[in-house]
């Protein structure tokens, strides 16, 4: 890792001033094991002048619950979500997707704001220094997509951004997705929905250069409702999500009242299945209507050469997210 | 940033209870300093991305990659690595457990797969196989000994529970 | 002979302290003052010339020391290059920081060349040439057909030099089968040599001598081949190696080969010869995974047999990746990817054809069983295609077949001068052991017969690895010292890399000498202090060098025994000794100390240590001779694994793998570090249930799974294993009844989850990794990809 200046933070203003201010490039880091991986294979186009640590900010830590629902500061870890015994039982569809995320070693530094920032896994993208020098692809200002003629089997089944067809790896975004969080920065309020935006470079959502997620609200469930997350991967632990599928749905009279399902892991940007959810309004959950909304899910997927294997892993993993649903 | 740009700080860190002073650079990681500046090799450093585990240490009782964070934040922590396990020659029982299970082989993966166990019973006194394994899936073992791993945890666990019941 | 007390028992892992309290000091564990550190600049092309380069400015950047390229390091650096990742330059500086900071600023200007990725291309005629002006496919140089067979010893009399490994008359064979088998295209994708310790060495010049501080399988070897590399005298270079970080034969170093994974040793040894300060060299996991050894193949396979299942022939090509490797020699480190032995009860009738394939990737060796893993993996998945085409028991077709004690060996390496026996087998013992722990008569089904979205598979496969290496690498010394107090030291650097050597050889010490285990010290660590031990590899440790260690402690006992009857005035042969002294067998009372035995007193005179030395050459010496000159016997790595799992026929992801190793090990010398052997039955599990595949971009040669990440190995939630240890003591190739176990343990894990695999869905898929898209198009949920491979 090359070197760079290291800020301690002492509030989000601070943390703005400090990255508005800084005479070249500025990031902030968090539980940094997203950051440090790309700095250590030294993949960006412009390496930081400066880093900011927004770990000496207090109060950015903690969980709590009120009559809006839970609030979750943006430097809560992986871990303290996963055994929080209040997210376990009305919001366990984060939970599990906050236990599934990574290595435990990983959740214990990796921050819920960090997950839901990190940058894409695409081999290309991340190929380090060390061996031959980096990759520009599209996303460095390259020409082109490496990814679509080059080995793209984990890559998107919905098309590119931008001509870029990596995916989104957070475990966390969608079951926030699928809980309808909202997130609030140093500038604004942002609902969930238009949270994720892939751009160019590290841009994975739609947060600007200088301004940094403070904390997570997630609605309180309604009477009835379930929620759910299911991830398939290689390995039990440490791997990122082939698919991943988080789903929220509110019931009266035993018929489905409202409906968030959320793939991840199958393009640019989380995606929500829409049409899923609309097919289920006014139906009961069972095993039909879930099947119905599987397909629905990857009805306009179009995959590439090597990752057809994603469709019908997609259908089923929301297929069975929705049947974890059933009460 | 070329050479006389480099930005060194004075920290002060507690290593193992003793805290001593140590002049860092904002991008080393905890794991170098340990190694380079501490003498503590004991903690391995072997994908350098957080995904092998050789690297784990305590702070604040919490199992943590070495790798993935920097010395240059951890001032005020109580950083706990392998070689304050034992205490005036004596074994730790996690220690004692991993020679009576064969818990090493090659042993490069040894002393992050004892962090981590340390880091799970302080939290799960008596873990079910189950979580044993969930809480060592960020440690890799490439003689691929989990098994004799496992028992060492489950046996260690007993260790220290007979230990605190003798208190 | 003697009693043994610490042999056949658990105890403790002989450096097993240090490697859990942290001092356990690997090589980048020792930290010189000023250590220079260096960084490799890396070719960026699968194929490339080196027009110009230019390390002015990088070399201008304070604080580095020095820049190495083929201008002034012909030795270790070449302006022709042959992979992504090939070396360019080395920057050696004061901190690894400003190593990368003057990487950037060296220059070079390329001339890109044709490249050839893939072994299917690499084998087509005309394709591009990795070497220019050598063709890409290579015969192994050492085929022979064995003839002339006589008829009461079986032995084969006559060895002829062929274009493959054969003998008995394979047309007749196939002529006078009933059935016959045959599956072409096995492959064995393109994976690497796992290691928990990334390569890597520090070298320190003292004033007399470089001392290189590294891992090693086998010091002494890698010193030899180190000097002769530097050009300098072997006395004037100490290797060091107290422990190593696993390596299972892909961490062999053999700098002579600038192609082979040892580049660290000369840029190293190198740069501190010229700069005459401490360097070091270290892999990232990013050049570990580019740099470690490979493997990758294709076999086809063609099996015949009678109606009742009697297997009477084979016939096999195997291609065989080398990548670059062999520096335009064909390359001689992988070896012998026979499944043949494996069936030598039988098989009358065999032929065995090996081709090395040369791609623009990095060289392949061998390690983890030595090309057996792949053989073995093509001839065990066609032997279970056979089983089901028959329908006879898949257990019970190889029960019917496989090898056993007192069979012919293959007779095929190369060095091995003569015909010889198999020393053991226990197969069929392993099958039973097997098959009894997953309950296969009860549980076994067709594929046919199953249904629903999950299917339950089960399969099995047996194995045969040789032991050891042919010829003189297998020789080995060993000294054995007795002190004065009653304690004793093996003098030895026999390699632990993990599988227990220390413990092993230093129980073996305890029990001859009738010491307690914990009396026995080691000196094992560097190359100056010991005599030369064998490599460790080809799982030979607990046979090469316990006949040594077993020899050298003879030695020192008899000279204590014959030290004793002196004073005591009887034969030696009526004495024993124990951790008391020496004592009359039959008289207890009569009974002297160490000490008194050897005179020794204080300062002034008298004997402080009774040397045992032993040197023991194979596999000449080694096999048991059986009374008759001609007739020796090899002892090799045997058994049979069972693995059972899920399989979700909708999404083609593959769960709750249960491995069950069986392994004849005649006598475990420590049960607990067999057992410790059989566990690395997981290694072949991860290609093929964690898709571990070397994925290189078709269109530019980069290593796309240069990390851990998208490179996995197993964690403790991915896979369980079952070691079931069969001792079926007595073989005759060693003192102690001990024979081969090690890597052995890897080889048929391909084979039998891909027969597993078949038995859950009833499709076999024929290319690993076992990955749900190929599963999901095997069931025909999504189409099949159109076009090449």
């Amino acid at each position: 890792m090359k070197s760079f200046k290291h800020i301690d933070a002492a509030s989000v203003e601070e943390a703005v001033s400090l990255l508005q201010e800084s005479e070249g490039p500025a990031y902030v880091i968090a539980g940094g094991s997203d950051l440090l991986g790309c700095l250590k294979d030294n993949l960006w186009m412009e390496y930081p002048k400066a880093i900011v640590n927004l770990k000496t900010i207090p109060g950015l830590d903690t969980i709590s619950v009120d009559e809006d629902g839970l609030h979750i500061g943006a430097l809560v870890t992986l871990t303290k979500i996963a055994e929080s015994e209040t997210v376990k039982e009305f919001w366990p569809g984060l939970a599990e997707a906050a236990r599934r995320t990574a290595s435990p070693l990983l959740r214990n530094i990796g921050t819920i704001a960090g997950n839901i920032c990190q940058e894409n896994r695409c081999w290309y993208y991340r190929y380090p220094d060390k061996i031959g020098g980096r990759i520009d692809c599209v996303r460095k200002g390259g020409k082109r997509c490496l990814a679509v003629p080059g080995d793209h089997r984990y890559h998107s089944i919905f098309g590119a951004v931008n001509k870029c067809i990596a995916v989104n790896p957070s475990d966390t975004a969608p079951a926030l997705i699928a809980l309808d969080a909202t997130i609030k920065t140093t500038k604004r309020t942002i609902p969930i929905d238009e949270f994720f935006s892939a751009g160019m470079g590290a841009q994975s959502t739609t947060l600007d250069r200088d301004e940094i997620v403070t904390e997570i609200l997630v609605p309180r469930p309604a009477q009835e409702w379930t929620n759910a997350f299911r991830k398939i991967a290689f390995r039990k632990s440490i791997d990122f999500a082939l698919v991943n599928c988080a789903a929220a749905l509110t019931f009266a009279d035993g018929k489905v009242t409202s409906a968030r399902i959320c793939l991840n892991g199958v393009h640019n940007n989380p995606r929500r299945c829409v049409e899923s959810e609309a097919a289920l309004i006014g139906k009961p959950l069972n095993e039909a209507t879930a099947q119905e909304a599987g397909e629905l899910a990857v009805a306009e997927a179009k995959p590439l050469l090597q990752n057809g294997f994603k469709v019908p892993m997609a259908k089923t993993i929301v297929i069975d997210t929705l049947m974890d649903c059933v009460k | 940033m070329t050479q006389n740009e480099k930005l060194t700080k004075l920290i002060q860190l507690t290593i193992n209870g003793e805290s001593r002073p140590l002049l860092v650079e904002a991008h080393w990681t905890l794991s170098k300093v340990l190694r380079n500046d501490c003498g503590h090799t004991g903690t391995k450093e072997a994908c350098n991305e957080g995904a092998c585990g050789s690297c784990t240490v305590l702070i604040d009782d919490i199992a943590t990659p070495a790798c993935m964070v920097l010395a240059i934040e951890q001032e005020g922590k109580n950083i706990e690595t392998i070689e304050g396990l034992s205490k005036d020659g004596q074994l730790h029982p996690i220690q004692e457990a991993w020679l009576e299970e064969y818990g090493a082989q090659c042993g490069f993966c040894s002393p992050g797969m004892i962090m981590s166990t340390k880091g799970l019973l302080i939290k799960n006194a008596n873990p079910t196989d189950d979580e044993i394994k969930e809480a060592l899936g960020g440690n890799l073992c490439i003689c691929s000994n989990y098994e004799h791993i496992i028992n060492a945890v489950r046996s260690a666990a007993r260790k220290m529970s007979k230990e605190q019941a003798n208190v | 002979m003697f009693n043994t007390k610490a042999v056949g028992t658990a105890v403790r892992q002989k450096d097993g302290r240090p490697r859990v309290t942290g001092e356990a000091k690997f090589y980048a564990d020792v930290l010189f003052p000023n250590m220079l550190q260096t960084r490799i600049l890396r070719s960026p092309y699968p194929a490339a010339d080196i027009v110009s380069i230019d390390t002015s400015e990088a070399e201008a950047l304070a604080g580095v020391r020095l820049v190495m390229t083929y201008k002034n390091f012909p030795k270790a650096f070449r302006d022709t290059l042959y992979y992504v990742g090939d070396l360019v330059a080395a920057v050696v500086a004061d901190d690894e920081t400003i190593c990368e900071e003057a990487l950037e600023l060296i220059k070079v200007e390329y001339t890109k060349k044709k490249f050839v990725l893939s072994l299917e291309e690499a084998i087509e005629p005309g394709s591009t040439q990795v070497f220019e002006g050598v063709e890409n496919c290579h015969d192994w140089e050492f085929h022979y057909t064995m003839s002339d067979r006589d008829p009461e010893t079986k032995l084969f009399k006559t060895k002829t030099q062929t274009e493959s490994n054969a003998f008995g008359d394979i047309d007749k064979g196939f002529a006078e089968a009933d059935v016959i088998v045959e599956q072409k295209g096995i492959k064995y994708a393109y994976c690497k040599s796992p290691a928990m310790e990334p390569r890597g060495c520090s070298a320190n010049f003292d004033g007399n001598k470089l001392n290189v501080y590294t891992h090693s399988q086998g010091l002494h070897d890698e010193k030899l081949c180190l000097a002769q590399a530097l050009d300098i005298d072997s006395h004037l270079l100490n290797y060091v190696s107290p422990y190593t970080g696993s390596s299972f034969g892909g961490k062999n170093a053999f700098p002579l080969d600038r192609n082979i994974a040892s580049h660290y040793l000369m840029i190293a040894g190198l740069a501190t010869l010229h700069l005459r300060k401490p360097v070091h060299c270290g892999y990232s996991r990013e050049e570990e995974m580019l740099c470690g050894w490979s493997r990758g193949s294709i076999g086809d396979v063609k099996l015949g047999f009678k109606k009742d299942g009697t297997m009477t022939t084979m016939d096999f090509f195997h291609w065989q990746e080398a990548g670059s490797g062999g520096d335009k020699y064909p390359p001689k480190n992988a070896v012998l990817a026979t499944g043949s032995v494996l069936y030598s009860h039988n098989v009358e009738h065999q032929r065995s054809r090996i081709r090395y394939v040369h791609t623009n990737r990095f060289c392949c060796g061998g390690w983890q069983g030595y090309g057996v893993p792949e053989g073995t993996y093509a001839v065990e998945t066609t032997v279970d295609i056979a089983a089901y085409e028959m329908g006879i028991d898949p257990v019970e077709l190889r029960k019917k077949n496989c090898m056993r004690a007192g069979d012919v060996d293959s007779g095929w390496d190369p060095l091995t001068y003569k015909s010889c026996y198999i020393s053991s087998s226990g197969i069929r013992d392993c099958l039973d052991a097997g098959a009894k722990h997953v309950d296969w008569k009860k549980t076994w089904e067709h594929p046919n017969k199953k249904t629903g979205r999950i299917r339950h598979g089960m399969g099995v496969a047996i194995f045969a690895m040789a032991a050891g290496r042919p010829g003189p690498g297998n020789s080995s010394e060993a000294m054995v010292k007795i002190f004065p107090d009653g304690s004793a030291a093996l003098v030895c650097a026999i390699a632990d890399i993990g599988q227990g050597q220390h413990t092993v050889q230093t129980q073996i010490v305890a029990d001859v000498l009738g010491l307690p285990y914990e009396k026995i010290g080691l000196v094992c660590h560097d190359t100056d202090s010991t005599p030369f031990a064998t490599l460790v590899a080809g799982s030979c440790a607990t046979w090469i060098q316990g006949w040594t260690t077993y020899g050298a402690a003879m030695d020192a006992k008899r000279q204590v025994l014959e030290l004793a009857a002196d004073k005591l005035n009887v034969a030696a042969d009526e004495l024993t000794m124990d951790e008391h002294g020496v004592h009359v067998t039959e008289d207890t009372d009569t009974k002297i100390s160490f000490s008194d035995a050897f005179g020794t007193r204080g300062h002034y005179g008298g004997i402080h240590e009774v040397i045992g030395y032993h040197v023991h050459n194979s596999p000449h010496a080694t096999g048991h001779k059986d009374g008759k000159a001609d007739q020796i016997y090899i002892p090799k790595e045997k058994g049979a694994q069972f693995i059972t799992m899920d399989v979700d026929t909708e999404t083609g992801i593959i769960s709750n793998v249960h491995v069950v190793m069986a392994q004849n090990v005649g006598k475990a010398l420590n049960p607990k570090v067999v057992e410790g052997q059989l566990l690395g039955s997981r290694h072949g599990v991860e290609n093929g249930l964690l898709a571990n595949d070397c994925i290189v971009d078709k269109r530019n040669g980069w290593l796309m799974t240069p990390n851990w990440v998208d490179y996995r190995h197993t964690t403790a939630m991915d896979c369980d294993v079952t070691p079931l240890v069969i001792e079926k003591p007595g073989d005759l190739s060693h003192p102690l009844g001990a024979t081969a176990c090690g890597e052995g343990a890897a080889c048929p894990t391909l084979a039998s989850f891909s027969n597993a695999l078949y038995n859950a869905i009833g499709v076999r898929i024929l290319e690993t990794p076992f990955t749900p898209d190929k599963i999901l198009t095997a069931l025909g949920k999504i189409p099949a990809k159109k076009g090449k491979k």
